[in-house]
């Protein structure tokens, strides 16, 4: 089942009133939401309070999602929508930030820095993706290579488990296991790292 | 074919990051997901690993954002529990109660004051009229009204100040009455400002005033 129908099975899911398929929908999109918001405001913990904001409003909107397009840009749509709406009140009290531009959901570019842009300091609970990296970079250079190479074929190339089945030349039962036994031992190295905080 | 028992609940999660389960026991493992936070959040590490090789994640990574999101989300579910009994017992709020709702105590005992003077001076002044149509057409109600325990004070206060400049603007209106429909309004007017004037809505029309029926014979 592709990650799509398994996104709608899990709106359907939350729609029936079961918040335990919201939450895992939360959990695959609450970084990619941070990340996003993050280019339009850049104060850490604004981002944050956005991002929740965004997820609440989504989850309040959820009767309204068609399946025309994907969760995922329909997420989108509301977390630039609310970012905006930051931005715009922002703007009444003193930023400069111009509002007619908005990042495509894969695009690199950060947002144009409002004036005045200060450096906040590391918020509270929060990790550094840095430390992130390193912890995850060293796990999986730790790994047995076909573990390696199933995990990276998989994270960085995005082929499926029949195509990395032709590379490895091996079934897609053993692609599947290996896949889980890569993510399993960095799991392990990150897992105190994600507690600890 | 996968079969649930022969994999390992980790590593069916594994597969749902990847969506790589057949649609069955991709079914069964959503099920057990939504009732087991320790699977989700498997999950959630799962999805991070791969997002930050992708570099798919910001400068910070918050690790209770999402307990702070389902947290608001359950607090929102409960405040709709809250307002559906209310719904679904049949509970039907009607227009007029709604309009009630509107009006605080204050303004209600106002309009039930207005009808009540309404009743008790303006019929009997409009009774006398009838009753003696030679009379002027605001001499009645003058009469009716100077009984009243405000009109004596007002005129004694009158009388003492020795002019028409202490004689407030409705007494004047009432020793003046004018020719046509307008004499019939004259004393609802009086009435009116009577009434506003020791409340806070001093001149502006009261909700009762269409109850009001004036007919001049």
């Amino acid at each position: 089942m592709p990650p799509e129908l398994t996104d709608k099975q899990l709106v359907e899911r939350a729609r029936e009133g079961k918040p335990g398929a919201y939450d895992i929908l939360v959990r695959k999109y609450q970084h990619k939401i941070v990340r996003l918001i993050s280019r339009f405001v850049r104060d850490p913990e604004d981002a944050m309070d956005l991002t929740q904001e965004t997820f609440i409003k989504a989850y309040r909107a959820l009767e309204n999602f068609r399946g025309d397009s994907a969760f995922y840009t329909w997420l989108y749509r509301i977390a630039v929508n609310t970012a905006k709406n930051q931005l715009a009140a922002s703007n009444r009290h003193g930023y400069q930030v111009s509002l007619n531009s908005s990042p495509h959901p894969d695009s690199e570019e950060p947002m144009p820095e409002p004036e005045g842009l200060r450096d906040y300091a590391t918020p509270e609970n929060a990790i550094l993706t840095g430390e992130l990296e390193a912890v995850i970079k060293a796990a999986i250079a730790d790994l047995p290579e076909d573990l390696r190479t199933a995990l990276t074929l998989r994270e960085l190339e995005r082929l499926s488990y029949e195509e990395i089945a032709q590379v490895m030349g091996c079934p897609i039962g053993t692609v599947r296991s290996r896949i889980f036994r890569a993510r399993e031992a960095v799991d392990k190295r990150l897992k105190p790292l994600l507690e600890n905080d | 074919m996968l079969n649930k028992p022969k994999i390992s609940r980790d590593e069916r999660v594994s597969a749902v990051v990847d969506g790589e389960l057949p649609d069955e026991v991709m079914r069964d493992t959503l099920d057990d997901m939504e009732h087991d936070p320790q699977m989700r959040a498997v999950l959630g590490r799962y999805h991070l690993v791969g997002q930050v090789m992708r570099s798919e994640v910001p400068d910070f990574v918050f690790p209770d954002l999402s307990e702070r999101v389902m947290a608001a989300v359950e607090q929102e579910n409960a405040q709709r529990s809250d307002q559906i009994p209310a719904a679904a017992s049949g509970k039907v709020v009607s227009l007029a109660d709604r309009r009630r709702s509107r009006w605080p105590l204050p303004a209600g005992v106002a309009v039930a004051a207005s009808i009540l003077v309404a009743t008790f001076v303006l019929v009997p002044a409009m009774q006398q009229q009838v009753d003696n149509p030679g009379d002027p057409a605001g001499a009645g109600i003058q009469q009716v009204a100077a009984n009243t325990p405000a009109m004596q004070q007002q005129a004694t206060a009158a009388g003492h100040g020795g002019g028409e400049g202490n004689v407030p603007v409705w007494a004047v209106a009432v020793q003046q009455p004018e020719q046509g429909a307008s004499r019939g309004m004259d004393p609802y007017v009086m009435t009116h400002f009577e009434q506003t004037a020791r409340g806070n809505h001093f001149g502006s029309v009261m909700p009762g005033a269409r109850l009001a029926n004036f007919q001049v014979r």
